[in-house]
């Protein structure tokens, strides 16, 4: 991507998941190798761990963020990528992600952006805040 | 310290891609991989995190007990009842892309506590290094873990 497409300020908004699934989260519990049954296991969830249902693992809400980032700058553009799990992503959350350009800067030979991201769900709750840097030219 | 060897194979990535919904073909298909100039099909970004899992000898059977809420997959806090993923950071160094032979290390980089209304929480930062065949550092990992349950102040968890 050339570094002029890209200002700081730049904003996209885009929704990661509708309604999520038990069957998407045991999907990417085997596919993580993450097979805690606080993710698999509803009696599990519900009954010893206490909570309404299911729990998508953070790696889940940051891999789905991180599409965000790579369908922006492209594949193989990242330099970094944090992410504080904020609070539990349920089972039928839908997942509303915001990621900004935060700043642009040179690092060697390497034009960089930084962004901020912040993913919510449908109640208005702050899930997931992360940071990011990119190659952009 | 505990170093895994962790070759990269398609299906594994053909099935955590499509586990995140990618829609890129660079994720799965070899030619689209070329063609945008990687060596290979390349790896989702958040890929890495969980790939000693598959191949640590220590992890391959998941124990759990319902009644306690204790299961081993909440290593290293199993005696408290697992853990919960508080934080995640990566750094890239080199695209991971398949067929290739990472040697992941990992080591706690600090330990804390915090303590609330409710008790006390132990925190664990976890750093795990990828490097390839020739030893170039590939991603850094570094994972900040949660005790799942508060503990007594005077508890020995």
């Amino acid at each position: 991507m050339a570094a002029g497409t890209i200002a700081v300020g730049d904003q996209r908004v885009e929704t990661l998941v509708t309604n999520l699934t038990p069957a998407q989260i045991l999907a990417f519990a085997h596919a993580s190798g993450d097979l805690d049954p606080l993710h698999i296991n509803e009696t599990f969830a519900t009954e010893v761990a206490g909570y309404p249902t299911v729990v998508a693992h953070g790696m889940f809400t940051m891999g789905l963020a991180a599409r965000i980032l790579t369908t922006w700058v492209g594949p193989g553009k990242l330099r970094s990528y944090g992410s504080r799990f904020q609070k539990e992503v349920l089972a039928n959350d839908t997942l509303l992600g915001t990621v900004t350009v935060v700043g642009l800067r040179d690092d060697g030979s390497e034009r960089l952006a930084d962004f901020s991201l912040e993913i919510r769900n449908q109640h208005g709750d702050v899930v997931l805040t992360g940071t990011a840097s990119a190659l952009v030219s | 310290m505990e170093s895994v060897t962790c070759p990269i194979e398609l299906p594994q990535v053909v099935k955590f891609a499509r586990a995140l919904g990618e829609a890129d073909p660079v994720y799965e298909d070899m030619d689209a991989a070329v063609e945008q100039g990687f060596r290979s099909v390349l790896t989702p970004p958040t890929f890495t995190q969980g790939l000693p899992r598959f191949f640590s000898k220590d992890v391959r059977v998941v124990e759990e007990d319902q009644s306690s809420g204790v299961s081993n997959r909440g290593e290293p806090f199993k005696q408290i009842g697992g853990s919960l993923h508080g934080e995640q950071h990566f750094e890239y160094f080199v695209d991971v892309c398949v067929g290739d032979v990472l040697t992941a290390t990992t080591s706690v980089r600090r330990t804390w506590q915090k303590s609330g209304k409710s008790g006390t929480r132990n925190f664990l930062e976890r750093v795990t290094e990828y490097h390839d065949e020739s030893g170039v550092l590939v991603v850094r990992s570094t994972a900040v873990l949660v005790s799942r349950k508060t503990v007594a102040i005077s508890g020995d968890a």
